[in-house]
């Protein structure tokens, strides 16, 4: 296991303010799906019955990522809500692999839920829709038992 | 057929095209700048200028004797492709790739769809609200006075994705260049160094139609646009060969030339004169003016009607020394020789006396006395006289030549008894007509045009205008004209910044001219045939100079058309062996009888085969329009009803039996054609081109014909990876085996000898290896 829990984070190669650039996500999702991109890809046969079939690949379609979690502060959901909406650029988000992910954020979906333990007001269940640009290898390869 | 790079066919036919096999479309622009190179030619001839409300075809007119002395003339060629200053750029992403070619038109057409925005830099904050930058590749963007308005600047692309650029389209099967990469970055290869690709297109941009939503749609036509832009017209058609006709001056030639002949003559004419009054005696009716005699009067002396005549007073005897009459005629300073005088009556004699500047001339004195009875002066000398004439005339007193003559009196005595008036003074003169006459000297010069045949040393077509040994001098001409010349200098950039020469080995100047550094950029077969008759301007005046191209191909039967590298293909067209042309650049170009197969099992997506007997007749006629002949070939129907369909041609142009037979077949053979035609579905194979033979193997339609390609409609789709070809064919008969694919046993010996006469010929290859 790695020394500590790698946070997921946001950066935004745009901003030069090292203050604002990046934001590491409190908690870490708790869902997420295949940020890889989809080999698109088309058949025929030709005329025979005995013949040929004929495939054509195209243009990879960007991966359509969703990931979510829990939210338990204001603080946490008004960053990832800005995030979502006044970063409009296209900016680097990193996961617990050290894969780091070219995205545009689409939307920024949370669910209110009742307080825990009479703490966390602002206790959400929240998913995030974003179109994966590019994946890079990931830095965290150890695989351990 | 074109070369394919290694293994093209393979994939095309293995039915994999992902991942490194996959489809690939890229695609250029090019701003291109016409380069116009002139020429000082000599004309063999000087051209004649001759009515422009009738203007022949041009009439060879030497100056001076020597045929083969013309004059200065300019002929100017334009180059659209191999000079330009700008190299293309590589349009990133291409949405779609279509086009459709075919021979039944001019002109083929492509339609390239690209979306019309660009990544945002990372690291680059976005302007506004935008994602990216939208509209990143709009040709206006940054350039108008509201560009501020969104932030938009100028940028590489500004101004480029405009109509009349040039697009090139490449595509094929994988890529050399690295995908995702950035174009000009780390392991980029330009489209025109693509080793899986092929150039499938050089293009004119029509029409950019660009949408809110993001994306650009450009429709472009082939340089065929070029000759369909260009009209037979000034400053297209240079000044010296407009308008443009044409005539074959191949051997002799029927010359004109001209010379001044001057003639200097001197004749006896009728002089200008007049008669100012007459002799009559001051009786009281009678006056030297305006005397009236019974009604006639001197002026009926000279009014050039014999039926009127001078008649002077009456005498009593003719024998007195009084009787004399006379007529006065002023001559304005002319030299006179002779008088020529009319009567009424004979008998006369006539005494002609003659006033030089004011003074009577000398000579014997005329015997008139006044004797009491006349008025006259006396004493007046004569220069000539004519005695007893015996007729009313005309005639002639002749005497030596007196210059300056201002007045001559013609006498006449001997009156005869003229039986007019007082019978006591029945002796009168009758004059009807006099006529002075005299030297005349005339210096003419007349223009005179002799006409000779003269041999002749054919110069090119380019240095006469109009000249031309071979229907192929007028493509040939009309290109080099249109933008399609091919100077030895040429070059192309690649959208890399490297420069490829692109020359070809050896000018074209037996067509362009003496001294012209270049050619014209295609493949053309000469057709060994010239106009038997001059080809008028009315045929190309102020049209486009397809029509010109057009009406050339109507009357020879060849095929014209603008191949994938934007170059001509004149040619025969291919329907009568087994075969297709390798065309143009390919390291060896030629004929080759090998076919594409297109196989079921393989690569054949969809078929639709159609049976048509609309144009099928059992028999086909065609005769000399007099109907001095006429022959007769059957018809191809392989379903025998009975019905006794008949086609016929009448045309005068026919001169033999062999000719009217040979017209017959070839319209059988051309009917046999339309009879099964297909339509093909397969994947996108840049090796085929239209004008070439395939053979089809489909089993549910009985195909397993050899087809002509007459159309292809490529569609390449780069978000589906779909790259198909639609194609149009039409079969070449029953018997795929045989050497001609119909059954050659239907058609006469003059028909087979005039087939191999085609068949023989080829191309002038002069592209071979073109590394574009």
């Amino acid at each position: 296991m790695p020394a500590s829990v790698i946070k997921w984070r946001l950066e935004d190669p745009a901003d030069p303010n090292p203050d604002t650039r990046s934001y590491t996500f409190e908690v870490n999702p708790n869902s997420m799906n295949s940020p890889f991109a989809t080999r698109s890809t088309q058949t025929m046969g030709t005329t025979a019955v005995d013949g040929n079939v004929l495939m054509w690949e195209g243009m990879r379609q960007p991966a359509a990522f969703t990931f979510g979690g829990v939210i338990l502060s204001y603080a946490q959901y008004k960053a990832l809500h800005d995030w979502v909406y006044l970063r409009k650029g296209r900016l680097f988000l990193w996961d617990h692999f050290q894969r780091r992910m070219t995205v545009v954020l689409k939307s920024f979906n949370p669910e209110p839920k009742s307080k825990f333990n009479g703490k966390f007001y602002w206790r959400h269940e929240y998913t995030i829709e974003a179109t994966v640009l590019a994946i890079s290898d990931a830095l965290y390869t150890e695989d351990l038992a | 057929m074109r070369y394919t790079p290694p293994g093209m066919e393979n994939i095309w036919r293995s039915g994999n095209y992902t991942g490194a096999n996959a489809t690939m479309r890229r695609v250029t622009i090019q701003h291109p700048s016409m380069r116009l190179d002139s020429y000082e030619l000599q004309s063999t001839f000087r051209r004649i200028v001759l009515d422009p409300l009738n203007i022949p075809s041009f009439n060879p007119y030497p100056s001076g004797l020597d045929p083969t002395k013309g004059e200065a003339i300019t002929n100017t060629y334009a180059d659209y492709l191999f000079s330009s200053a700008e190299p293309p750029k590589e349009l990133p992403n291409v949405k779609s790739i279509s086009w459709t070619r075919s021979t039944d038109q001019d002109i083929a057409q492509a339609t390239i769809e690209l979306y019309n925005t660009a990544p945002l830099p990372l690291g680059e904050k976005p302007l506004y609200s935008d994602l990216d930058q939208p509209g990143f590749y709009t040709a206006g963007r940054g350039k108008a006075a509201f560009s501020s308005r969104w932030g938009h600047v100028e940028n590489e692309w500004t101004g480029l994705i405009v109509p009349d650029n040039i697009i090139r389209t490449y595509e094929g099967y994988g890529t050399d260049t690295l995908l995702g990469g950035t174009i000009g970055g780390e392991g980029y290869v330009c489209p025109e160094d693509d080793s899986k690709l092929l150039l499938t297109g050089v293009w004119m941009i029509d029409d950019v139609k660009l949408t809110a939503s993001g994306m650009i749609t450009v429709t472009a036509r082939d340089l065929g646009r070029l000759l369909l832009d260009h009209t037979s017209f000034l400053p297209v058609i240079p000044e010296d060969f407009y308008p443009v006709s044409f005539q074959d001056w191949s051997d002799k030639v029927l010359v004109q030339s001209q010379r001044n002949v001057i003639t200097d003559t001197t004749n006896t004419e009728d002089l200008s004169a007049r008669v100012i009054g007459s002799g009559n005696d001051h009786w009281p009716e009678s006056a030297y003016v305006g005397a009236k005699v019974y009604g006639h009067t001197h002026t009926d002396a000279m009014d050039g009607d014999p039926g009127s005549f001078y008649l002077s007073v009456g005498n009593a005897s003719p024998s007195y020394r009084s009787a004399y009459e006379y007529i006065d005629i002023q001559v304005d300073g002319a030299t006179v020789t002779e008088v020529v005088l009319s009567t009424v009556g004979t008998g006369y004699n006539a005494y002609v006396s003659v006033q030089q500047n004011g003074a009577w001339v000398g000579g014997p004195i005329m015997n008139y006395h006044r004797d009491g009875r006349g008025r006259y002066d006396e004493g007046v000398p004569y220069v000539a006289a004519l005695g007893g004439i015996g007729n009313e005339g005309p005639n002639t007193i002749a005497f030596g030549a007196i210059t300056n003559v201002n007045l001559i009196r013609l006498w006449v005595g001997n009156l005869p008894k003229l039986g007019i008036g007082s019978s006591a003074f029945s002796y009168r003169a009758g004059i009807r007509e006099v006529k002075i006459r005299g030297p005349v000297h005339r210096h003419t010069e007349t223009i005179v045009v002799d006409t000779s045949e003269q041999p002749l040393t054919p110069g090119p077509a380019g240095s006469n205008p109009g000249r031309l040994q071979d229907y192929t001098d007028i493509i040939k001409l009309y290109c080099a004209w249109a933008g399609l010349y091919w100077p030895m200098d040429g070059y192309m950039l690649h959208s890399d910044g490297t420069m490829v020469p692109v020359r070809p080995k050896t000018p074209d100047e037996k067509v362009l001219g003496d001294g012209v550094r270049g050619r014209v950029w295609g493949d053309f077969q000469i057709t060994n045939v010239a106009p038997v008759v001059p080809i008028e301007a009315s045929n190309f005046d102020k049209k486009t100079l397809m029509d010109g191209i057009s009406y050339i191909r109507d009357i020879i039967g060849f095929l014209f058309f603008i191949d994938e590298t934007g170059a001509v293909q004149w040619r025969i067209q291919n329907v009568w062996t087994i075969g297709s042309w390798v065309t143009g650049v390919a390291p060896q170009p030629g004929r080759t009888s090998k076919l594409l197969t297109i196989d079921e099992r393989q690569v054949l997506m969809g078929l639709e085969a159609s049976l048509n007997s609309q144009s099928v007749r059992e028999g086909i006629f065609v005769a000399n329009i007099t109907g001095q002949f006429a022959a007769l070939a059957a018809g191809y129907n392989p379903n025998d009803t009975g019905l006794r369909r008949v086609g016929g041609w009448t045309d005068q142009n026919f001169s033999t039996i062999d000719e009217a037979k040979t017209m017959a077949d070839l319209i059988a053979v051309r009917q046999l054609f339309q009879y099964r035609r297909d339509t093909v579905q397969i994947p996108g194979y840049p090796g085929l081109q239209i004008d070439d033979q395939v053979r089809i193997f489909e089993r549910v339609t009985s195909e397993g014909f050899i087809h002509y390609v007459m159309g292809i409609s490529s569609t390449n789709d780069a978000e589906t990876g779909q790259w198909t070809y639609d194609l149009q064919t039409h079969w070449l008969g029953d018997n795929p085996n045989g050497k001609w694919i119909f059954d050659k046993t239907q058609l006469s010996p003059a028909t087979i000898s005039y087939i191999d006469s085609l068949i023989n010929g080829s191309p002038e290859w002069v592209r071979a290896d073109m590394d574009l």
